[in-house]
């Protein structure tokens, strides 16, 4: 559940990129850092090992201003996606509204996709939050390394193996040129929003 | 919030606002991410690789890093300083592969630092020969300073080393296990396990001479020399008595 001062009128939205490791998760907070720093006027906070992987987290907050008279803070975090921070990932996933999974479309990826996936709902599990209910939305990352000859899962292989039971939005993007990083951004928003209010009812 | 306002109203009242902040009218031009070095980038797949192994040794990783540096080897052939670095990756890489997660905690340290600097050599164009070498030194130092840490580690853990035939090659190391002590203990007949390097690493910023290998000294030559006379005497002995039973039926 949100954090909700209805003293102040004010809403705090926690939002949670999960994925395997190196999926892109990362990429997405950067993306929407670098292009949009001078409007959401914020900083990222992100902390990375020599090898420029996630260690603990990344933390991009903004204010997206008065929405119903409530004054909306969006907290985006990224998870590390490397199998041996479990337990990190679960803290993270404290207090969750909504998710946004971050899958690498790389074919050679496809099992640490379905295991991280599994992952993530019994993390929430965790927290008493079904992966079914909880505002979700999918995104197949790294559609630009098609380019480069790299061998990527089709499209319809990544909905069956994620999101055939799900049936969640799903987009297909590549975080580092920034194709639907914010179409993906905007839907977890609206419906991480619309469920808050709908809770909140 | 809690009021009866229509969910109809308040998507319509996000979705405005997000297009507002997300838009993208009115943008200061994308950042590097968007210059398309990425599309060229001839590095792009060791580096994909290097990140592998510093998430997960497996041999499809390994075999496809050992690869790609056998590619970039030809693509710069005529580039020293590159195919140095390259070296020093190779030798790392058949480090790794030997030892896996037993390697060297330092290695994989070494292997992103050889690797960006060679990045950087490889992305500055403009850079002076004599900058390339400076740098190319500094990770051949730290490239030579963890071969004397791992040969260290392995005089430490054998007690009485016994000299072995392989004084011209590069230098045998061994990787500390301590619930493994069988490891330690069995004699040169062991495929090179945990060598850094199947070749010699030439440093073009130093004379070809001065290079890598430790030069054995005079004692453990004669110790070698007097192991082989040991190991030839014994299987000498060993076929005289199977000559001798051959006859004797």
């Amino acid at each position: 559940m949100a954090f909700v001062n209805l003293k102040n009128k004010e809403i705090q939205v926690k939002i949670v990129y999960y994925g395997p490791g190196r999926g892109g998760k990362t990429s997405n907070l950067e993306y929407v850092y670098k292009k949009f720093a001078k409007r959401i006027n914020t900083e990222m906070v992100t902390v990375k090992t020599h090898g420029d992987r996630t260690l603990f987290f990344d933390f991009l907050p903004f204010d997206i201003g008065l929405i119903n008279g409530y004054d909306v803070k969006i907290q985006l975090y990224t998870v590390p996606g490397q199998v041996k921070y479990n337990a990190t990932r679960r803290l993270v996933l404290r207090g969750v509204d909504g998710i946004v999974f971050v899958a690498d479309a790389m074919a050679v990826r496809r099992e640490k996709n379905i295991l991280s996936l599994k992952n993530l709902q019994e993390n929430l599990a965790v927290y008493k939050k079904s992966i079914f209910r909880i505002p979700f939305v999918m995104q197949y990352n790294k559609m630009d390394l098609k380019e480069q000859g790299i061998p990527l899962l089709p499209l319809p292989t990544l909905e069956k193996d994620l999101n055939s039971q799900l049936k969640i939005p799903s987009f297909a993007a590549s975080a580092v040129l920034g194709t639907n990083v914010v179409a993906t951004l905007k839907k977890i928003i609206s419906l991480t929003v619309a469920s808050i209010k709908k809770d909140l009812k | 919030m809690a009021d009866s306002k229509d969910v109809d109203t308040l998507s319509t009242e996000l979705e405005n606002r997000l297009d507002d902040l997300f838009g993208e009218n009115n943008l200061a031009p994308a950042e590097a991410t968007d210059d398309g070095t990425a599309t060229h980038y001839p590095l792009a797949e060791l580096k994909n690789l290097i990140l592998s192994i510093d998430w997960e040794i497996t041999d499809d990783v390994l075999e496809k890093f050992l690869q790609q540096i056998k590619d970039l080897k030809l693509t710069y052939k005529h580039d020293k300083v590159v195919l140095t670095f390259l070296q020093i990756l190779n030798s790392l890489g058949d480090y790794i592969k030997t030892n896996r997660a037993k390697s060297h905690p330092k290695t994989f340290k070494i292997l992103n630092s050889v690797f960006s600097n060679l990045d950087k050599v490889v992305l500055s164009r403009d850079m002076p020969e004599a900058a390339k070498k400076k740098i190319l030194r500094i990770e051949m130092n730290r490239y030579k300073k963890l071969r004397a840490q791992i040969s260290q580690g392995k005089s430490e853990v054998q007690p009485k080393p016994k000299a072995k035939p392989v004084a011209a090659a590069p230098p045998e190391v061994a990787t500390v296990v301590p619930d493994e002590p069988l490891t330690l203990t069995e004699p040169s007949v062991q495929p090179a396990e945990t060598v850094l390097s199947e070749e010699p690493v030439i440093d073009p910023t130093q004379q070809p001479d001065t290079v890598i290998a430790h030069t054995p000294s005079v004692e453990t030559l004669a110790e070698a020399v007097a192991e082989i006379k040991k190991y030839i005497h014994d299987e000498i002995s060993a076929l005289r008595r199977e000559i001798e039973a051959l006859r004797n039926q």
